[in-house]
């Protein structure tokens, strides 16, 4: 046991030199004062966070969940501006088929130009209306 | 010349500066000990800095139920003893040689005088590896290990005993 006491007392560290205390001190309020502003920071966004979940659960429970949007109105109001929708009927009327010709004969090219004004009104279906709403429909 | 209680007495009723006081009295000695308890300077340095963060943050709390630089030495025991853990940790998934194959020899101004003692101090339970510690690097009596360690002082002979026989187990190539 004695050569090991002996061999510890000789155990020593070919020291370098000691940190100069003023910059330890230094380095140590530095840290100390950017993990009290970590602290402070991480408690806000945790009172933050609480907050948001009350609040969350508080208003989730008042109005009782996710309503469906079945609502006839809000459906007719997005179905208004449906393209879809022109060609059922929806804003059909005399005056847009007579403006949509109008700027189709407009084009310089006449005769490109009325067939695909007889095309279109056949792909949006409304010579038929059209024939129907002068017929007193 | 003011005493520790009278300087922590000072911070607990609201003069801050009382800690640079005390850090500037009891800096070499804890420095000096975790130096020697992990033998690498840079790492020391840090030690010191989370046991004076600590201290901080526990003056207002101190009861003056024990002397000042015993309560340091148990924070710094504590702080020492979470290094080898961690360091432990880090040789079992191998990080531990990456960083030694990535130190240079001008980073290390400090080498152990034994590195074989030393690998083998390392090795020892931690009661036992504090115990060492304390009597031989800070020269303590078993009276003041014990009140450090929070074990009774006929604890602390036995676990300096159990020490000493570990050491010589490990280092019995060196004694053949």
């Amino acid at each position: 046991m004695n050569n090991i006491e002996d061999r510890l007392k000789l155990f020593v560290v070919h020291s370098g030199s000691i940190p100069d205390k003023d910059a330890f001190i230094e380095i140590l309020h530095n840290k100390i004062e950017k993990r009290e502003k970590y602290r402070q920071n991480l408690l806000n966004s945790l009172a933050g966070i609480i907050v948001l979940v009350l609040c969350g659960t508080g208003l989730f429970l008042n109005t009782g969940g996710i309503e469906s949007v079945d609502d006839q109105m809000d459906f007719l109001f997005f179905a208004e501006y449906d393209v879809e929708s022109i060609g059922s009927g929806w804003i059909v009327d005399e005056e847009f088929i007579f403006e949509a010709a109008a700027y189709l004969l407009s084009e310089e090219d006449l005769i490109s130009t009325g067939w695909s004004i007889v095309e279109i009104l056949d792909e949006l279906n409304l010579i038929n209306d059209f024939e129907l709403s002068k017929n007193g429909g | 010349m003011i005493t520790d209680y009278e300087l922590i007495q000072q911070f607990q009723m609201g003069d801050k500066s009382a800690f640079d006081t005390l850090v500037k009295r009891h800096f070499n000695t804890t420095y000096g000990m975790l130096v020697r308890m992990v033998q690498e300077p840079m790492d020391a340095e840090d030690i010191c800095q989370e046991v004076y963060i600590k201290v901080y943050k526990n003056l207002e709390k101190f009861r003056f139920e024990s002397e000042f630089s015993t309560w340091i030495y148990r924070i710094s025991i504590n702080a020492a003893n979470n290094y080898f853990r961690k360091r432990k940790l880090r040789e079992i998934i191998g990080l531990e040689k990456t960083i030694k194959q990535m130190e240079s020899p001008e980073e290390k101004p400090f080498s152990s005088h034994d590195p074989v003692l030393w690998d083998a101090i390392t090795k020892l339970p931690k009661n036992q590896r504090t115990t060492v510690m304390l009597r031989n690097f800070q020269q303590l009596p078993f009276k003041e290990i014990s009140g450090v360690m929070g074990i009774t002082e006929n604890s602390a002979k036995v676990n300096y005993h159990y020490a000493l026989k570990n050491l010589k187990k490990h280092l019995k190539k060196d004694y053949e």
